[in-house]
């Protein structure tokens, strides 16, 4: 009897907890929709101008991850047990998956030329994918292809306009969606990002 | 030595002009002998790039169909997930995931496929990686034997996420889709796997040096030096001793010339260590040879023999000017010797007037004493027996004699009087505005002075007399000095017939 008390004031307790929980994501939804319109994270990272020559230049254009996966395997496994893979699906459940103030941040290239447009369209860019940090991979993949463009006959990475060769472009990559409100996965971002790239592909983490 | 070289100027420069010529023909022969070796080995060498590709194109068939390039190629919009070759124990041999090939495929549906309880050539949905997949095993036989699998599996993913079941409609198309490419890859695997079985290296090879007539050999050597493959059965699987010195030369063998070479495949990534030894029919290359020596050989000897007749030419033509120039040279000397005599004013014997300027003298004197109407005189002196005093005493005697004389008569000399020594032991005077009475008492007393004074040379006296001819100009009867002369000569003429060491008077 005693027990069956405790166990529903400590339920009562979990509930008021996930509601209070809830009730604090669902303000900062409401924030968000009340802020202004964010800009395209890669535009943001890049600055104006370097974006406008990137793009307009037509040279770039979205592939989506199984194409990665042809040889970042391991990568692919770990990232598909990783939040950013399932962005699409809280979009989904709360109905918002057509709103582009959402999808900026919760789909691939959004807003962009060969981009994410919706699930119907380009279902192969949902979520967070690969490109989505690091920009369109077709000139990537072009380079690994191409092997003799190389001295040493040996890909050595490039192509991307957020890849590792611009660590600052990058951080701001994910600092364009991981904003103060949204901030949720680190607070330390070279022990944040270092993890991520050295993700066990089993788990994720 | 500028002597010896005028001499052999001639020779030498034709002599290095041989030597140049030659020099010349034999660099061209060399050059051109080594431009032909390596033409032989460009030729050798794209033989073995010919023969690399070929060998290459071997290999393709060997691991079937390049899997990666075919995702790549594959423009049926298909979003290919997964694609292997498998044999039949679940050895990959092949994979869009280099890092598979070799190793056993343990996926479940792939157990469940080779256990039989899993119809083969038959699709199904499963999950790969995370991933909605539709998977299908598609058996490969050859000669109604399983050979290998493919596995192909494609993303349909979007699908689930469009409205959580599979699209029918789209589903089957992609079935059909599917299905087409894998009947064609089978008819190429089958087809590429038919033609190997057949057809083995060493046949192939034999085959290429049949079409290639100047092509003797052609062996692939490993890296142990063992020779893998070969035209010739018998050199396969015997070693080669110096792969490692081995040098591209001609080489005899069993009695033919033989260009022998050995040359870095560049075949599969695999056979990096592989070369390829090439033997090639050398003779033409000798034939060549051979002609190029001749040539060089001919014109070399050609340039010998002109620069021989060229040299003889030159010296037979040498000879016959010098010959010339030495006649020519000699009748110049003798005419100017004469030229000299006549221009010169005085007798170097006596220090008397030369005949020439006396006669010049005797003329100017003869016209000048006509127009002004004067005297003019002229004696011959000559000497008596001169000829003996000379048989006696020796010509110096003579020429001291002929002195001492000119010297006495000097003496007598007046100051318009010319003296001049007309030739052998004659001498004779001028006396202008001198009538014939004046002259003869001149003559008589250089008459009187030799004959009283006997002239001493070297210890001895000889004594000697003189016959003079007198003469004096007369204006009516002389028209010119040389009548006058003769006959004063005559006068002497005259003198000697009367007895001598006298003076006669014409």
């Amino acid at each position: 009897m005693r027990v069956s008390y405790f166990k529903k004031i400590s339920a009562a307790l979990a509930l008021l907890f996930f509601v209070n929980l809830y009730a604090v994501e669902n303000q900062r939804v409401i924030d968000e929709l009340n802020s202004p319109m964010p800009e395209i994270p890669l535009k943001q990272s890049m600055g104006d101008r370097a974006y406008n020559d990137a793009i307009n230049s037509g040279e770039y254009s979205y592939v989506g991850n199984s194409k990665c996966r042809l040889c970042h395997r391991n990568f692919f496994l770990g990232r598909k047990q990783d939040p950013h893979d399932h962005a699409m699906e809280s979009l989904v459940t709360s109905g918002n998956e057509k709103n582009s103030h959402c999808l900026m941040c919760h789909s691939t290239g959004h807003l962009m030329p060969t981009g994410f447009i919706d699930m119907e369209k380009t279902p192969r860019l949902a979520n967070v994918q690969c490109e989505g940090c690091h920009g369109p991979g077709n000139v990537h993949i072009a380079l690994a292809k191409d092997k003799t463009k190389n001295e040493v006959k040996k890909f050595t990475g490039g192509g991307f306009l957020a890849g590792a060769d611009n660590p600052k472009i990058l951080e701001n990559m994910c600092k364009s969606c991981h904003t103060q409100r949204w901030n949720k996965a680190y607070h330390d971002f070279e022990k944040a990002y270092d993890s991520y790239k050295n993700a066990d592909p089993n788990t994720g983490h | 030595m500028l002597s010896f070289n005028k001499k052999y100027a001639v020779p030498l420069i034709l002599f290095s002009l041989v030597v140049g010529i030659a020099y010349l023909s034999y660099y061209n022969y060399k050059t051109q002998k080594s431009l032909l070796l390596t033409q032989l080995h460009n030729n050798s060498l794209n033989i073995a790039s010919s023969v690399s590709s070929a060998i290459e194109r071997f290999h393709d068939i060997k691991s079937t169909i390049n899997l990666q390039k075919l995702v790549n190629d594959v423009s049926f919009g298909l979003e290919i997930f997964e694609f292997r070759y498998i044999e039949p124990d679940g050895t990959i041999k092949n994979s869009i995931f280099r890092d598979e090939i070799g190793k056993v495929l343990t996926s479940e549906s792939f157990i469940e496929a080779t256990k039989g309880n899993r119809k083969l050539n038959t699709f199904f949905f499963e999950v790969r990686d995370f991933v909605d997949v539709m998977s299908i095993y598609y058996p490969i036989h050859l000669e109604n034997k399983l050979i290998g699998i493919i596995d192909l599996a494609v993303d349909i993913s979007e699908y689930n996420l469009q409205n959580g079941s599979p699209d029918n409609f789209s589903i089957l198309r992609r079935e059909v889709d599917i299905q087409n490419l894998l009947k064609s890859m089978d008819g190429s695997i089958t087809n590429s796997l038919a033609i190997l079985k057949k057809i083995n290296i060493n046949d192939f090879l034999h085959a290429y040096i049949e079409s290639a007539k100047s092509i003797i050999e052609i062996s692939i050597i490993d890296a142990d030096n063992n020779v893998f493959a070969s035209s010739d059965n018998r050199r396969i699987s015997t070693k080669i001793k110096d792969r490692d010195t081995f040098e591209s030369s001609i080489v005899k063998i069993d009695g033919k010339l033989r260009y022998r070479t050995m040359i870095d495949s560049h075949m599969h990534e695999n056979n990096e260590k592989m070369k390829l030894l090439l033997l090639i029919d050398a003779t033409t290359y000798i034939d060549h040879e051979t002609r190029l020596f001749t040539t060089a050989t001919v014109t070399a000897v050609i340039a010998l023999l002109f620069a021989l007749l060229t040299s003889r030419l030159i010296y037979f033509s040498a000879i016959e000017q010098s010959r010339s120039e030495k006649e020519r040279l000699e009748h110049l000397v003798k005419q100017r010797t004469k030229e000299i005599e006549l221009l010169s004013k005085t007798d170097s014997l006596t220090g008397l007037w030369s005949r020439g300027y006396l006669e010049e003298s005797l003329e100017a004197e003869f016209k000048r004493a006509k127009r002004y109407d004067k005297e003019l005189s002229v004696m011959i002196i000559d000497l008596d027996h001169f000829k003996q005093i000379n048989d006696t005493y020796g010509h110096m005697a003579g020429d001291e004699v002929l002195r001492q004389v000119s010297a006495r008569i000097k003496k007598h000399q007046r100051e318009t009087d010319f003296i001049g020594r007309y030739g052998g032991e004659e001498i004779v005077i001028i006396l202008p505005e001198t009538d014939l009475h004046t002259a003869v008492k001149v003559a008589d007393s250089i008459r009187k002075s030799i004959e009283q004074e006997a002239v001493v040379f070297e210890e001895q006296t000889i004594s000697l007399t003189t016959s003079i001819g007198v003469n004096s100009m007369r204006s009516q009867e002389h028209e010119s000095y040389e009548t006058m002369f003769s006959e004063a000569d005559e006068a002497l003429y005259n003198a000697k017939k009367l007895g001598r060491n006298r003076v006669e008077v014409f």
